[in-house]
């Protein structure tokens, strides 16, 4: 299994806890939440890597 | 009832739930991947958002059908399933069986198919030993089997018909790259609505045992437990779902982003219509037949005639096997433990 599969089912598990224990609605939303961030945060890395890796490249 | 039958109620149907995850994530997201438009991780966190968000919001339709309607007491003044919890274990544990070799086959079957044939197992065996009488609605029964054989010829005559008309319009298009734009976005669309759609009908056909013990024990309200089926379902679809997605998504025939689209928009149509009846219908059937309705408008020859035939036995063996397997486990947990 790879780290992203991990993640999204911890977020999704918590997501469960957190309707549990409030309400379901607020259980969807954290999920909702927590998997969009997620997605966020990975296209940000993904863009500052490729960036870096733009910079590390001798220039002509 | 006991701490342990309780939290053996909860295991069976996270496991049924993660068992729709696994085989059924491939009808929502299997086009997208097949046709080039989502990469599988992007695929999968749609397929959850969609899914958990259907279940919660409209899975109880399907949940009091196959929970309450199929199999009843005589009057209907209780339900059969709340009074004997282990056999409801019994039945959402066969339920899973039959779908977890599927899915490690790679073959997608109905879950819902799946459900109703181990509820019906069920059923049996409770009217034929005791202790208490149960109904077994073979009315009910028959509308759920009609709708089993119309879905994947419906969603196939819908993908063929879509692509009939929509073709002439889009040859004329020069633009290439937006009209391929266009229907990446048209077909992520879809999935999303398929997801939506598996949340509120497949969520509700594998919850529904929970459901009929709600009023006891779980002391769950409907949302709760569509959150409790979406969550399995995420989990499923997270961890073991790639297999089915292969078959669907890329070994019926070979999908571009235009058939990819009437596939998944064929299907949509076919079990969104169907649910607003409350049937279970399956979502696994309609896509596949979407597919090869989409497949066939280039001919014949486009479509693996092998990998359906094979597709078709499982569909035939699924309420089968599950009805045996149900009577066999809930016989095994009354008579014999």
């Amino acid at each position: 299994m790879r780290p992203w599969q991990v993640i999204y089912i911890i977020g999704t598990i918590a997501g469960l806890l957190v309707g549990a224990s409030t309400s379901p609605y607020t259980g969807v939303a954290f999920i909702w939440a927590f998997i969009i961030g997620a997605e966020a945060l990975h296209y940000w890395l993904k863009e500052r890597r490729a960036g870096r890796r733009l910079e590390a490249e001798p220039k002509p | 009832m006991t701490s342990l039958l309780l939290a053996a109620i909860l295991t069976a149907g996270f496991y049924v739930g993660w068992n729709i995850g696994s085989n059924d994530a491939a009808n929502a997201i299997g086009t997208t991947i097949g046709g080039g438009v989502l990469s599988y991780r992007r695929a999968v966190a749609m397929l959850v958002l969609f899914a958990v968000l259907g279940a919660v919001l409209q899975g109880g339709k399907v949940m009091s059908t196959v929970g309450e309607d199929i199999v009843t007491a005589p009057g209907g003044e209780h339900n059969p399933f709340s009074e004997l919890p282990a056999i409801a274990v019994a039945t959402l544990i066969a339920a899973g069986l039959w779908v977890t070799v599927a899915s490690s086959l790679g073959f997608p079957v109905s879950t819902s198919q799946s459900m109703v044939g181990a509820v019906m197992g069920a059923g049996l065996l409770i009217s034929a030993l005791g202790p208490i009488d149960a109904d077994v609605h073979f009315d009910k029964l028959l509308h759920i089997g009609l709708s089993w054989v119309i879905a994947p010829v419906g969603a196939a005559i819908a993908a063929f018909t879509l692509y009939r008309l929509f073709s002439p319009a889009l040859r004329r298009v020069r633009n290439i790259t937006t009209l391929h734009r266009i229907f990446s976005a048209l077909v992520t669309a879809a999935s999303a609505s398929s997801a939506y759609t598996m949340g509120t009908n497949d969520v509700g056909a594998s919850t529904g045992i929970l459901h009929a013990l709600s009023n006891g024990a779980l002391g769950w309200e409907t949302q709760m437990i569509g959150l409790f089926g979406g969550v399995a379902l995420a989990t499923g679809a997270l961890t073991y779902s790639w297999k089915v997605v292969r078959t669907v998504g890329m070994g019926i025939t070979r999908l571009d982003v235009f058939t990819a689209c009437t596939a998944q928009i064929g299907a949509a149509i076919t079990v969104w219509s169907f649910n607003q009846f409350g049937i279970p219908v399956s979502t696994s059937q309609a896509i596949v037949g979407g597919i090869a309705g989409a497949g066939l408008v280039k001919g014949i020859s486009a479509v693996s005639g092998r990998r359906l035939s094979r597709i078709g036995i499982t569909w035939i063996l699924t309420p089968a096997v599950a009805a045996c397997l149900s009577f066999s486990l809930g016989f095994l947990v009354t008579e014999v433990l």
